[in-house]
């Protein structure tokens, strides 16, 4: 049941994207939105990331997603307007698109992905990676919750700080745009 | 676990965050939309590597990535407002 | 690092709930600030242990001598673009023409302007200082979503809103190629730290799965740089923005961006490089660099506004410093600085000039908007343009007034402020390359570099590629100098405008004192040159050498 739905939800998650980006509606594109996040965070918490997934739900789900159907309802939208496709541009994408993901197809497949953790020794070499395997040794009896508060808090202050700063901004920026 | 199919799955979401904003033409939210598709495909891939790995950096990175698209697209919706309130439409035919 | 992190948190966070000061003091604030931690960036540079590279903030931070001399250099450049700002009439005194300074000093949009200028200049200086993509990713974040908002700043006009959009949308786009790449590389390396990457792929492992991510990143660098293939957004959004926000958006990211692909490429360096990546890399430069030369100097001679065509001169220069940057030698990298610093220099101050300009213009619309004949109706704030019998002067009221390049022969500008349009003229001779002027020594500088790695095809395109700017620039000196006045504008209006401009819009002290000094340091570079060489040589030799 559960490698059924490993197998299930990235599959729904991938048709949902598809009816995105081909929605004519904005308000279909949202809604199929939310539901490639559901799809998306159901499979975080089957893999085990349930801290993620539940972000996944909060943020995206209840903050963004529900951000943009306010923006677009308040916009009175004439959908006649934008019912018709001048999709020029169409081959072109379609060939680049398709190129891009045959080469980075061929690149995931060139290599094992856990590819020298095994054969070869770099452990001593680097220094991060080795900070963060010893981490992972030692950590793995504490919960996910608790390694990636760590993780935040005490390897990564420096960034955490910026992100605040960056959410400020995403205060400022509204009020300032649409005050 | 084939741990490439998931991958693979998940550069496939990318690509058609990707395609959808290469071939929209119709309005701006569309692009957000796809925007925010591969902002989540991305994150995907850190995620689930991290998973594979047993590794650490991944997860805050993702939720960095969360976060920052949080605020993008508020910031991005904010210029659409703007936009909007002088033009009275969101198509591109503008551009 | 730390110092000067704290510094601009703590200078940009009270902006936000202080309201009660005037906005030219907060400018001020921000402007002391700004050359308070440039001058702490300055200290730094003598410490000894930093020629190695320090990392700091558990590795996502890596500071060395170079980091440190751009973070300077940026956070310097910041606090002198800032002093454009200081001037800048708030969007309130552009709709109604009566506001008094009250009203200017109480506007809340213009307090706001310091702290997000703040705010993205900290970014900028985190980006030349990381050396994690975790913390490359946000820091290009942070520096360029304020960007964004700075250039919707003037929201109710029509282009700037429009030009926000489109450089919202291709910064999110480069974004997410960014965010692509540096995903890919964590998916086949499970490494975040740049060196890590470059010390497992330098191992020799015979693993060439590296390139294409690191190509996704260095493209996405290329796309917010608009260098030449992904240039097209360039210029509509130069010119749309006001003239304040164009400063900012030509000159401050580009640093950054430029910084770090130096970084990005030198640490590609330390790691000894698989051969393949390399040439690979260096080829897409090199590419990038020729076509930003060519096609931003041909589609400059086509351009008839003047902020087109600064945008396309700047992709041209753009071009130059691609090329320095791929040539990976000492001498390129030294080249590269004092063309970056060369060409921070000039453009500031042709941004000063034009900004001086456009007030002169406003100011003189101040006093004869009741000569107007035929204004459109009520002077609305969403109107998208004024016709003065047909001309239209400023495209609109609400963003700083674009110069139109042939405007200027509306008031032959060399006759109403002599010094001005010299100074002016003298920024565009240093772009265009004169001899005794510091811009040539950059050109030079560059070229020489490149001959001697051997790239004749591109040095000789470079060559011709100058001598077509010049004639771009030499255009508007022309329209500058010597252009009557031959429009149709009537007897009255011109009078008035005439008079208005030479009897009372003397650009502000503070404005023409920086004009001033850039302009002796671009003319006077020649008399003593070695001080600022020989620290670019020393800067660029530790780079490298040490």
């Amino acid at each position: 049941m559960r490698l059924f739905l490993l197998e299930l939800l990235p599959f729904l998650a991938l048709v949902s994207a598809i009816f995105v980006i081909t929605a004519d509606n904005p308000i279909l594109g949202v809604l199929f939105l939310i539901g490639v996040f559901l799809t998306v965070s159901g499979y975080l918490a089957l893999i085990g990331l349930t801290f993620l997934a539940l972000t996944y739900l909060i943020i995206y789900v209840g903050a963004i997603a529900i951000l943009f159907l306010f923006v677009v309802m308040m916009m009175d939208l004439n959908l006649l307007d934008l019912s018709e496709l001048p999709s020029v541009s169409f081959p072109v994408a379609a060939i680049l698109a398709s190129s891009l993901l045959a080469s980075l197809i061929s690149l995931l497949n060139q290599c094992n992905i856990p590819f020298w953790f095994d054969s070869l020794n770099l452990i001593h070499l680097i220094p991060s990676l080795s900070s963060t395997l010893s981490w992972s040794s030692t950590f793995h009896l504490i919960e996910h919750l608790h390694v990636l508060g760590l993780a935040l808090y005490v390897a990564f202050p420096l960034l955490l700080i910026i992100v605040g700063l960056i959410l400020l901004l995403a205060i400022i920026g509204p009020i300032v745009l649409c005050l | 676990m084939n741990d490439n199919s998931l991958m693979t799955n998940s550069l496939v979401l990318y690509l058609l965050g990707l395609l959808g904003f290469l071939i929209n033409r119709r309005s701006f939210i569309n692009l957000l939309l796809s925007i925010e598709l591969m902002l989540l495909a991305t994150t995907l891939v850190f995620l689930e590597s991290s998973y594979f790995f047993d590794d650490l950096i991944g997860l805050p990175f993702g939720l960095f990535i969360i976060a920052i698209a949080a605020a993008e697209s508020a910031i991005g919706l904010g210029v659409l407002v703007a936009y909007y309130r002088l033009r009275g439409s969101i198509t591109l035919e503008q551009f | 690092m730390v110092i000067l992190s704290i510094l601009l948190l703590a200078a940009a966070l009270p902006f936000s709930s202080v309201f009660y000061f005037s906005s030219i003091v907060i400018n001020r604030v921000a402007i002391l600030v700004l050359l308070l931690s440039s001058l702490l960036a300055f200290n730094t540079l003598l410490l000894e242990p930093l020629g190695v590279g320090v990392g700091i903030y558990g590795g996502v931070c890596l500071v060395s001598v170079i980091s440190q001399a751009f973070d300077c250099f940026i956070l310097a450049s910041g606090s002198l673009l800032l002093v454009l700002a200081t001037g800048i009439l708030p969007m309130k005194s552009l709709y109604y023409w009566s506001s008094t300074r009250e009203e200017i000093t109480h506007d809340p949009l213009s307090k706001l302007i310091p702290l997000i200028l703040l705010l993205s200049t900290l970014g900028m200086s985190c980006l030349v200082t990381s050396s994690d993509l975790v913390t490359v990713y946000l820091s290009i974040e942070l520096q360029s979503l304020p960007l964004y908002i700075l250039a919707c700043l003037y929201r109710d006009s029509e282009p700037a809103t429009s030009a926000a959009l489109k450089y919202f949308l291709i910064g999110a786009l480069s974004s997410c190629l960014f965010l692509l790449g540096s995903s890919l590389l964590y998916a086949l390396s499970g490494l975040t730290s740049l060196e890590g990457v470059y010390l497992v792929s330098s191992l020799g492992v015979g693993y060439s799965g590296f390139l294409i991510p690191v190509l996704f990143i260095g493209l996405a660098v290329l796309i917010k740089l608009p260098a030449a293939p992904f240039h097209y957004w360039a210029p509509d959004v130069y010119d749309g923005v006001p003239t304040l926000v164009t400063s900012w958006l030509a000159i401050m990211p580009k640093i950054a961006l430029l910084a770090f692909l130096l970084l990005y490429q030198g640490l590609s360096q330390i790691g000894g490089i698989v051969v393949t990546e390399q040439s690979v890399w260096g080829f897409i430069l090199l590419g990038s660099a020729l076509l930003s030369l060519v096609l931003g100097a041909l589609l400059g001679v086509a351009q008839y506004r003047i902020k087109r065509m600064v945008a396309y001169s700047t992709i041209s220069h753009l071009g130059f410093l691609l090329l320095a940057l791929g040539l990976v030698t000492p001498q390129g990298l030294e080249a590269y600085l004092f063309y970056l610093f060369q060409y921070v220099v000039t453009s500031s101050n042709l941004f000063f000039v034009l900004l001086v300009y456009s007030n002169q213009v406003l100011e003189t619309w101040g006093d004869s908007t009741v000569f107007l004949e035929q204004p459109k109706p009520e002077k609305d704030p969403s109107e998208e343009s004024y016709w003065l019998e047909g001309l239209s002067v400023m495209r609109t009221p609400t963003t700083k007034p674009l110069l139109i390049s042939s405007e200027y022969n509306r008031i032959s500008c060399f006759h109403s402020n002599p010094v001005l349009a010299l100074s002016f003229a003298i920024c565009l001779f240093s772009m265009a390359g004169i001899p005794p002027l510091i811009g040539f020594f950059g050109k030079l500088l560059v070229l020489t570099t490149a001959l001697d790695s051997g790239y004749y095809f591109l040095v000789f395109i470079a060559i011709l590629v100058s001598v077509i700017t010049t004639g771009f620039y030499l255009r508007v000196i022309r329209v500058l100098f010597f252009d009557s006045i031959h429009f149709e504008i009537s007897r009255s209006t011109e009078m008035i405008l005439r008079r208005a401009v030479l009897s009372e819009s003397d650009p502000k002290p503070l404005h023409s004192m920086v004009i001033a000094t850039l302009s002796l340091i671009i003319i006077l570079f020649l008399a003593y040159p070695y001080p600022s060489l020989n620290s670019l040589h020393l800067i660029a030799l530790s780079f490298y050498f040490w």
